[in-house]
């Protein structure tokens, strides 16, 4: 095989290389085609027209706005945005938008017992598939955003789908609805550079270069999630297989206590006596 | 005229099936008008009847346990409780089995895609499949510990009760001391392999919580080994409860052998609770010390759910019923008393662990707050009535008699 089939060169191979240890601490796949979706909270003006165009594209019924006026997903709504205030600082505030964060290592595929949840790792998009989900709701438990909601009628989980059946040719809806150039996709680094930049410049937060081991969803925020009163994320891949075989495997040993335990009662006649015998 | 205690019976017959009846047209309402009907917040997506679903499981594998020392380990005495011990497992692991299946958006595709696309990974997949093949292994076990006096009654009776009890053998209408020896055997081996899958079972539901790392409540090794522990208090408490009630709403008095079991079991049943105690007690202390975990149990220990975590788990539920059963003079009711608190205790410990587990981390700094729908408590019923139906049915038609061997 030629170099040049891999698209591989000595000079990439070499960064590859460099990249590696860094990649394997957070549990990633040391490639560079990976996509996702830029939120620049900076720009945002909270249109919402993100919102809308999400529902037109995936036919789902309009949002209704609740008495309290704080928009949250649900079965239908794939995305909201949201004034978020600072806690520290009243003044500084953003329009937030929210969503489904396409973690790279997803820890709800990683639960949902029929596989209905695949990741795409050039696309970044975290699918569930909507024929072979059967509603266990394990997927919304073990999200660290909270992310998936149950549709009640439907009768499974749903959330955005990084608008799979669009990437990487045409833009997710929102990201080409949005008026302000707000929302971006393109190859995840790219996108993390500019988020990086942005940051720096704004004296910002990079939501999602590290939370649950890296999302494709980069939102620069004005100040970290827990500030704004976002839901906080460990900045570690979330249920790692490993970690799961420790859990599980408790559990086996105490059984196989208990069973020894009876075994040895038993033999021991548990106090029967020799008049039963 | 039919017979004042079968009168009762069948008063008592009406009123489960129509709790069953009512339970299934909601059931059929919320396919028409939608689930939510069933669900108030969607942020506390496993609801009541996944507490029921605990519930029961865990009672069922947990008298599972229990039974084993008699005719798996070979304990004489434990062997009089073996026949009502299994079925009573196998009723209330078929009741909470179905409060999960209603809990499921799509029942028939778990069914489909549990073999077409399984995640080898996942929790709920080995606890779905543990919890199946267990309840086929408790099924076969009562059906070898009861199959030689079915045929009993079979062969000694004609007409329906003839064919009746005939069927229940699937024909095999042997007595021959051979046979019931074979039977024995046989029983021993079922009950071994129910015990070892519903270990696995219920450890794996302890498990599908404990690998939940966004949940701080949940998360870790404590109750993949906790829920094996509860399973033994649980199950008792709730037998415990059934035996004592089945033979006095039936007026008959219980053999001097069986009051002897029956008061050891209620002593057990102290013991398992304070081991329980003292396994939330560290608990209590590890999550406190810990700042990732200490938000999550102080939602318990002074939160929302202190009340019922004071009042219910610990003093109702454990400490209460401990001092009860470790009284000198320890009499049948008192066991009653105690088991029927345990039971409401731990009903409330289910709930409350399910839906604060799901309350912390809160959203925006709210808890969102869940108290279940007025269908859902409906449900719930129909389902605590569909088990009382297949108990009750199941005592008056089947073997279980504690008689000596």
């Amino acid at each position: 095989m030629e170099w040049e089939d891999t698209g591989l060169t000595r000079r990439n191979f070499i960064k590859l290389l460099g990249a590696a240890p860094a990649s394997l601490a957070v549990g990633l796949p040391p490639d560079s085609g990976r996509h996702a979706k830029l939120v620049d909270t900076f720009k945002c003006i909270g249109c919402r027209r993100c919102m809308s165009a999400c529902k037109r594209w995936n036919k789902l019924p309009p949002y209704e706005v609740p008495e309290s006026m704080v928009r949250d997903m649900d079965g239908t709504t794939y995305t909201v945005v949201n004034f978020m205030r600072d806690k520290r600082n009243a003044e500084a505030g953003k329009f937030v938008k929210w969503q489904c964060q396409h973690c790279i290592k997803p820890a709800c595929a990683g639960v949902c017992p029929v596989t209905a949840i695949t990741k795409n790792p050039v696309t970044g998009a975290v699918v569930v598939d909507e024929t072979k989900c059967m509603g266990c709701k394990y997927c919304y438990q073990a999200c660290p955003f909270k992310v998936p909601r149950f549709d009640f009628h439907k009768r499974i989980t749903r959330k955005c789908h990084l608008c799979y059946n669009r990437v990487p040719k045409i833009k997710p809806a929102c990201v080409a609805g949005c008026p302000v150039q707000a929302l971006d996709y393109g190859e995840r680094d790219l996108m993390l550079e500019k988020a990086r930049e942005k940051a720096k410049l704004v004296k910002g937060y990079v939501l999602g270069e590290y939370e649950a081991g890296g999302t494709d969803v980069i939102t620069i925020l004005p100040s970290p999630p827990e500030e704004l009163g976002l839901t906080v994320a460990a900045k570690k891949v979330i249920n790692e297989d490993i970690d799961r075989l420790r859990i599980s495997s408790t559990g086996f040993f105490t059984g196989a206590a208990v069973a020894a335990a009876l075994y040895l009662y038993g033999r021991g006649n548990g106090g029967d006596g020799d008049k039963d015998k | 005229m039919i017979p004042e205690k079968d009168k009762i019976f069948y008063w008592w017959i009406s009123l489960l099936l129509a709790f069953i009846v009512l339970g299934a047209f909601v059931v059929g309402l919320s396919f028409i008008e939608g689930a939510e009907i069933l669900e108030i917040s969607p942020h506390i997506s496993w609801s009541m009847l996944v507490a029921v679903y605990v519930f029961f499981v865990v009672s069922g594998s947990g008298m599972c346990i229990v039974t084993s020392l008699g005719h798996v380990f070979g304990i004489k005495r434990f062997e009089l409780i073996s026949k009502r011990g299994v079925f009573f497992a196998s009723t209330a692991i078929i009741a909470g089995l179905l409060a999960i299946l209603l809990h499921l958006g799509h029942v028939e595709r778990a069914m489909v895609y549990v073999y077409l696309s399984p995640n080898l990974k996942s929790g709920i997949l080995w606890m779905g499949l543990f919890y199946t093949v267990y309840l086929s292994f408790v099924i076969i076990e009562y059906w070898l510990l009861a199959r030689a006096e079915m045929a009993k009654i079979a062969n000694d009776s004609t007409g329906y009760r003839q064919v009746f009890y005939g069927l229940l053998t699937l024909g095999m209408r042997d007595e021959s001391e051979k046979s019931v020896h074979l039977d024995h055997k046989l029983a021993k081996m079922a009950g071994a392999a129910a015990l070892v899958t519903g270990l696995a079972a219920v450890s794996t539901l302890g498990a599908v919580f404990g690998h939940l790392e966004s949940r701080a409540l949940w998360y870790g090794a404590f109750y993949p080994a906790y829920f094996i522990l509860s399973a033994t208090f649980s199950g008792l408490s709730f037998f415990l409860f059934i035996i004592i009630l089945t033979y006095r709403v039936n007026g008959e008095e219980m053999s001097n052998k069986l009051r002897r079991l029956v008061k050891e079991l209620g002593k057990l049943l102290a013991l398992m609770l304070s081991i329980g105690l003292l396994f939330t007690a560290w608990r209590i202390f590890a999550s406190v010390s810990n700042p990732e975990t200490a938000g999550s149990i102080m939602v318990l220990l002074n939160g929302p759910f202190s009340f019922s975590f004071y009042v219910f788990e610990i003093l109702l539920g454990t400490v209460i019923p401990i001092a009860i059963l470790l009284s000198p003079d320890l009499t049948i009711k008192k066991i009653f008393v105690s088991s029927l608190l345990t039971v409401i205790g731990l009903f409330v410990m289910r709930y409350d662990f399910l839906t604060a587990g799901q309350v912390y981390p809160g959203l925006s700094d709210n808890l969102p707050s869940y108290f279940p729908a007025f269908f859902e408590i409906v449900i719930t019923m129909a389902i605590i009535a569909l088990f009382g139906f297949m108990y009750t049915l199941g005592a008056r038609l089947l073997p279980m008699k504690e008689e000596g061997h």
